[in-house]
């Protein structure tokens, strides 16, 4: 049984008003078949617009698809009950690429960080306090940040909050909607590196969504390229990222920028 | 955040005038009947029309009656009334804007509507014949002052619920498995309760002249009882002869409604995280 599934997803936006008059349609995603094995980075790559982020949307079950299926470990996810959503939820987090708007700036790192725990886990403060500590310490970020606003932090170190709320109820999966594009380029290699570090440790998958090659390349184990709402390639050995054919992917291929210019 | 909030309300001056307004009408209406040197209601025909004496500060009116009494008597009803409005509406419109801006949907697609239509019909008159309908009393006038401008509010609300609403910490703790009503309370409510507050205080002003204006014109608060609006058209005849009867409620409803606007505004600056 593989972790995710998705059997022919199709997502449709309808725009303007729902009673009168005509509405406008577009068609986010036409059809997406594909499946994840656990243990698993999936990079997905795509021009903005491609329809990555509605997908990674359908996957967290936020957007209902119009048409097509969710499987996530073996259950349908539009299938079910509330209840046995919300013990589906548990192995399904995400970091976005805002870390800024990810986090609410009126509460403090712990009780950010103690939001899952608090639905899922039955703790006492103290146990809630000791884990929310572990938590930062893994993402290498100080114990007694706990009660720091999330102001006071950088970028990077927002995003390592945001990862530590991500994995707090170590899931299965977390989607990385974009979740290094907005750092500079040496935060995004710590949090990559970080990245790789925790799934290794948790037996994490993930599903890598982003419009840069060269950070999909560092972490992901297998590629799909995405244009227009359709899968148009996919990669299995990411050593080989001179296979791709499509225009498309060309395209993304030749946007990353050559380490040294001029010299190589 | 408390002491910056404090430091910038401090830079204000107008501000900390209007704070000061503010307090002192607010002690005049908590305390008015140890403030007042003269029953209000009390009326001698024989005094009537008086300038200013020992015994009455600022003069009598036609029937006798000691003009800073009623003064201070009217503090307390327009200041009770207009905030007591002002809270059944917020009780009313919170939830309903959060209802319709959080579930969304159809639901708050036909409630929206309803309001264009309330809106359409210009809001003091609509009370005006809402009162004129119920028949003119203290309840009914409070009653058609909500009815008809909870929906300003509720529609205010429901926008402020939309933009906070596609913030990513909401999804994240949607993902995160966190029930709606928690993230309401833990979320949205905290995200917005500032800006309502402000709203409330730059929006009391208009309570306070509406509600003078429809007592000015009778359908308020009822005689004996004191009140600005309903003091100004009391002494309309007199106008030639004492236009400080006029005069004197006028410039109260005036200052406060001063007061309040620019104590909202100064609110508004201070709780601005985006200026920071």
């Amino acid at each position: 049984m593989s972790l995710l599934e998705l059997k022919g997803i199709k997502k449709t936006y309808l725009l303007g008003n729902p009673v009168f008059g005509k509405r406008k349609s577009v068609e986010a995603i036409k059809s997406i078949s594909l499946t994840m094995e656990e243990g698993v980075c999936l990079g997905l790559v795509g021009e903005s617009g491609s329809g990555k982020s509605t997908l990674g949307k359908i996957i967290l079950g936020l957007e209902k698809p119009d048409q097509g299926e969710v499987w996530f470990q073996g259950k349908s996810l539009y299938c079910l009950k509330a209840k046995e959503l919300k013990e589906l939820r548990r192995n399904l987090q995400v970091v976005f690429q805002d870390c800024y708007s990810a986090v609410n700036p009126r509460l403090t790192v712990g009780e950010i960080i103690a939001e899952p725990l608090r639905n899922y886990e039955r703790l006492t403060s103290v146990q809630e306090k000791k884990k929310v500590q572990e938590l930062l310490e893994i993402v290498g970020l100080c114990p007694e940040d706990i009660r720091k606003y999330p102001y006071q932090f950088s970028g990077g170190q927002l995003q390592r909050i945001n990862i530590a709320r991500a994995i707090a109820l170590k899931p299965k999966l977390i989607v990385l909607d974009e979740a290094v594009s907005a750092l500079d380029v040496l935060v995004q290699v710590q949090i990559l590196n970080l990245l790789a570090q925790l799934k290794e440790e948790f037996q994490l998958s993930y599903l890598f969504i982003s419009h840069d090659l060269q950070a999909v390349n560092y972490i992901a184990d297998r590629l799909a390229v995405m244009y227009n709402g359709e899968v148009v390639e996919w990669l299995d050995d990411l050593e080989q990222l001179e296979r791709l054919k499509h225009p498309v992917s060309k395209k993304l291929l030749s946007s990353v920028l050559p380490l040294y210019p001029g010299i190589l | 955040m408390v002491q910056n909030v404090k430091r910038k309300l401090m830079k204000h001056k107008l501000m900390m005038i209007s704070i000061m307004i503010i307090s002192f009408l607010t002690v005049l209406a908590l305390f008015a009947p140890f403030l007042a040197p003269n029953d209000p209601n009390l009326i001698d025909i024989v005094q009537k029309l008086q300038g200013p004496s020992s015994q009455f500060p600022l003069g009598t009116d036609h029937l006798g009656r000691c003009i800073l009494s009623r003064l201070i008597y009217g503090t307390r009803t327009s200041l009770g009334i207009a905030f007591l409005v002002m809270g059944l509406m917020m009780i009313i419109s919170i939830p309903l804007g959060i209802y319709a801006g959080f579930i969304g949907g159809k639901v708050d697609y036909l409630f929206m509507r309803m309001c264009d239509i309330l809106m359409a019909f210009p809001s003091f008159l609509l009370s005006l014949a809402l009162v004129g309908i119920l028949g003119p009393s203290l309840g009914n006038l409070i009653l058609a002052m909500v009815l008809v401008q909870w929906v300003f509010y509720a529609r205010v609300i429901r926008g402020m619920v939309l933009s906070v609403k596609e913030q990513n910490f909401v999804l994240a703790a949607k993902i995160c498995g966190t029930p709606r009503s928690i993230i309401i309370i833990k979320h949205i409510l905290p995200a917005i309760i500032s800006q309502v507050v402000v709203l409330i205080f730059m929006d009391i002003g208009g309570v306070i002249l509406a509600i003078s204006g429809l007592s000015f014109l009778g359908l308020g608060i009822q005689p004996p009882d004191a009140e600005w609006g309903m003091m100004i058209n009391d002494s309309k005849p007199f106008f030639r002869e004492t236009p400080s009867l006029m005069l004197y409620p006028g410039m109260m409803i005036f200052i406060v409604v001063i007061a309040f606007n620019l104590f909202g505004e100064a609110l508004r600056d201070a709780l601005d995280l985006k200026k920071e």
